[in-house]
């Protein structure tokens, strides 16, 4: 009995496989369709999985999508909690963070606003920033708005004169908004220049200063404890940076920084999440969406990855019925012989366990290579439109082959089971 | 003779044919639909990242943006300039008139709010939904409610009509504690005051917050300046920068005449920003680096995304399609052994079964065509509620497409067949 169960099934076996060797033209045709539609398949659902996180990283060339201010009370954020709110951030999709500090200054007699930051931050969280010359590298290396360098006639390699400290000019900022009146400066630069910026006490009023070292950052300039000096913020409002930088020129205000810039590359519901947890968590700093930017890139996001996911579906849609009438035709050819075999005793289910293997083998094989070259199409897309490698999901290849398999088997039975319920002598016949 | 054995061949396996005719529709409808959603996808997606705001600011030549920072300031020693509240109108004259989206001016002044501590607070005049009818004789709406979609407003818009209707800044209506409805009264320069009603409460997420938006004669009664302007936002469809635009912005001068002409008649920022500097007097209208430069990154991710995925489509049609092609001839082998051994020339058989293929291709082809038109409107009506371009390129690519992928698809196997002994293809080899 046992051997029997044998014997069928390596005769199963061997018809399913010699079926598949001897017409070879016509398996070739046929995996060709399934390799074509599995390729599609799982090269569409890559791309389509990968696109949010990817369309999500073109959108910071917005720039900052989130703001940090100081909370109400305060005047400027401190060191600390510029350190703790950093670190409440995701590291991973974190893709810049710039601290800010203003201050009025007069150049040639004319006023205009000192920053204070980090370059190498900045190029980050604002791409958009067109810069004639280059990014300062080291310390006295400025940058001019555009504004500004028209007014006084500075072009890269210029020096330049503030309040009697001697700056060179490397590059000529252009933003189109009001970062072309600006003078950049990096903070160490800037506090030298301000030496009464420097943080010296919390905004409540306690004179104990940072431990040293314990922020890795601004270490630097954090004053030994005992410079102390008084807050002011009676007449600051606090939301808006510019007035805060303009109000607290005066020598009064304790201070660390103006506004940090972050740019975060997730999306809304975790932004949200990120805002309530840096409230809560670190009372000195007032969290702020940038609403421009992260709703519009809502809408935008959205309808670009609804308009993938349509045309994914529709291009499956029509591949899938595309692979399965190419089966239907191979295997409709096939008619006199499923005839033959049904004159020969064969029962309808025999035949279609057989139709059944022989779609299964091809699908499997089909689906695996179709797994590969649809990877190497999503990794060329990556690389093309993104710049950027994607890693391989282990979980398309059981959902391809399924799939495959699926559609070789559902396109195989229909013809089939045409065929079985037909008297074999009529399909014998040829009629 | 030879037409009879077509139609024969038609009629008898009209099951096979419409296989055929219904895979090539399929190709054909994929290749339609997914060449007109790539073809149209930059205009609608630039039409969606209009979201994002103005693209241009236009600010009077000499004030620029150091006015603004004085004005929060409340310095007033410094002359500061306007644009001419008359000449907006011909914004919508200039070459690419139709590119322009929306616009809007403004008008900001500080004014003090009585009765409330720390009261000097900057008012802004602006068009919030304007109608206007240009000379040209056409009718235009704008205003600023389409350029800050990401408002959230508690009440209503202003209505430009309104004279004294004013919007506030969430966290000024919270320090004042204000609400829909309420009145409060401001003052301008030499004792000028106004009556306002809060008819919208509007958070922004951005130093916005702070300011008091109301209709532009508003603003201008306010400050004393009918007429005038401090500056105007425009929004613009344009095409991403290339080089030419890019030395064009550096140095117009410095272009030749021909590329002079190529760059004013391109929607690039800088052309549209140039023929805005010609109409209005004294203006300096700039790019706002943030809104147009990301614009451009991100419309031509999206139209190459769409490329690689068009091609990819294209390529799994036209195999597709050779396929079973390929497969539908090689089952005829019987019948062109049968033909050859009767005595049929190679180039009657190559013809014969061809106008029977080409037949099944042309009818799918038309088929398949107008059904991707219609895959196409269902695409873009999802996504972007609007109907997309029919492109007139699409029909000679697709028609192209199918034919030569059809006959790549049956020429080599048919040549194949003919040079089999028809003994051996009727033997069934």
């Amino acid at each position: 009995m046992a051997g029997s169960r044998h014997t069928r099934r390596s005769f199963y076996l061997k018809m399913v496989l010699t079926s598949l060797l001897r017409r070879r033209s016509r398996m070739v045709v046929a995996l060709l369709s399934v390799m074509i539609g599995a390729t599609i398949l799982s090269g569409l659902v890559t791309v389509y999985y990968d696109i949010p996180r990817q369309m999500g990283q073109e959108f910071r060339s917005y720039g900052a999508n989130l703001v940090l201010l100081p909370s109400n009370g305060g005047s400027s954020i401190n060191p600390e909690d510029f350190e703790k709110a950093k670190a409440l951030l995701p590291a991973g999709e974190t893709i810049g963070i710039t601290p800010f500090c203003y201050e009025n200054v007069l150049i040639n007699g004319q006023p205009y606003i000192a920053a204070g930051t980090e370059f190498a931050q900045a190029q980050t969280t604002s791409p958009y920033w067109l810069i004639e010359g280059a990014w300062p590298q080291a310390p006295g290396e400025i940058l001019v708005g555009r504004e500004i360098a028209e007014t006084i006639l500075l072009k890269p390699g210029d020096p330049l004169t503030i309040e009697a400290n001697d700056y060179q000019v490397v590059g000529i900022v252009t933003s189109g908004s009001q970062e072309d009146a600006f003078v950049f400066l990096s903070l160490e630069d800037f506090y030298e220049l301000y030496p009464e910026r420097l943080f010296a006490a919390s905004p409540d009023g306690e004179t104990d200063g940072l431990p040293q070292g314990e922020t890795d950052g601004l270490s630097s300039i954090v004053l030994p404890p005992g410079h102390t000096s008084e807050s002011d913020c009676a007449s600051c409002h606090t939301e808006e940076f510019i007035n805060t930088a303009l109000s607290s020129s005066g020598t009064t205000t304790t201070a660390g920084l103006d506004l940090v810039e972050c740019s975060v590359s997730v999306s809304t519901d975790e932004l949200d999440a990120l805002v309530a947890t840096i409230a809560e968590d670190v009372p000195g700093i007032a969290p702020r969406l940038v609403k421009r930017v992260t709703q519009s890139e809502d809408t935008v996001l959205a309808k670009l990855q609804s308009l993938v996911y349509l045309v994914t579906l529709v291009i499956l849609v029509l591949t899938m019925i595309c692979v399965a009438t190419t089966m239907m035709a191979v295997v409709s050819e096939r008619r006199r012989e499923i005839g033959l075999r049904k004159a020969l005793g064969a029962s309808n289910l025999s035949i279609i366990m057989e139709f059944m293997g022989e779609s299964l083998v091809l699908g499997v094989i089909g689906g695996l290579g179709g797994v590969g070259l649809g990877f190497l199409f999503a990794q060329a897309v990556s690389a093309n439109v993104f710049s950027r490698t994607i890693e391989f999901q282990p979980l398309m290849i059981p959902f391809t082959l399924v799939v495959s398999v699926l559609v070789t088997g559902l396109a195989c039975l229909l013809p089939v089971r045409g065929t079985t319920q037909i008297d074999p002598a009529i399909v014998l016949k040829g009629e | 003779m030879f037409w009879r054995m077509v139609a024969g061949t038609l009629f008898r396996q009209s099951r096979k044919m419409l296989l055929i005719a219904l895979t090539i529709a399929l190709g054909a409808s994929l290749a339609t639909a997914m060449l007109n959603v790539m073809l149209g996808v930059g205009e609608k997606v630039n039409r969606e990242l209009k979201t994002f705001g103005a693209n241009i600011t236009i600010v009077p030549r000499d004030a620029s943006l150091i006015q603004d920072l004085y004005e929060v300031e409340g310095d007033e020693a410094l002359p500061v300039s306007y644009l001419q509240e008359s000449e907006l109108g011909s914004i919508k004259t200039i070459f690419w008139a139709h590119n322009i989206v929306d616009f809007a001016p403004y008008f900001t002044t500080t004014v003090q709010v009585d009765g409330q501590n720390d009261s000097s607070i900057s008012l802004t005049g602006t068009w919030f939904s304007q109608h206007l009818s240009l000379p040209t004789g056409e009718e235009v709406d704008t205003g600023m409610r389409n350029l800050r979609s990401w408002w959230e407003v508690t009440g209503a818009w202003a209505d430009d009509a309104q004279d004294g209707s004013a919007m506030l800044g969430a966290v000024v209506a919270e320090r004042w504690g204000l609400a829909v409805g309420d009145t409060f009264t401001v003052s301008g320069t030499e004792g000028r005051s106004r009556e306002l009603t809060v008819v919208g409460i509007f958070s922004a997420g951005s130093d916005e917050d702070e300011r008091i938006f109301v209709p532009l004669a508003t603003a201008q009664d306010l400050a004393d300046k009918t007429g005038l302007v401090s500056s105007i936002e425009v929004s613009a469809l344009t095409t991403p920068d290339n080089e030419l635009a890019q030395r064009a912005a550096q140095n117009i001068k410095a272009l030749s005449q021909q590329e002079y002409e190529t760059w004013y008649c391109t929607a690039y920022v800088s052309a549209i920003c140039y023929q805005l500097d010609e109409v209005i007097t004294d203006g300096a209208a700039r790019p706002v680096r943030q809104v147009a430069q990301s614009e451009g990154a991100i419309l031509e991710k999206t139209q190459l995304l769409m490329l690689l995925i068009t091609i990819l489509s294209l390529v799994g049609a036209a195999l597709g399609i050779s396929n079973l092609v390929t497969a539908s001839v090689m089952e005829r082998g019987r019948e062109i052994g049968l033909l050859k051994a009767i005595g049929a020339y190679d180039g009657a058989v190559l013809r014969l079964v061809l106008a029977e293929i080409l037949i099944a291709c042309v009818l799918g082809g038309i088929v398949g065509y107008f059904a991707g038109l219609g895959f196409a409107q269902i695409i873009a009506q999802t996504v972007f509620s609007s109907d997309i371009e029919i492109n007139s390129l699409v029909p000679p690519i697709v028609a192209v497409l199918v034919v030569l992928v059809t006959l790549a698809g049956s020429v080599p196997s048919i040549r194949l067949l003919l040079s089999l002994h028809p003994a051996e293809v009727l033997h069934g080899r």
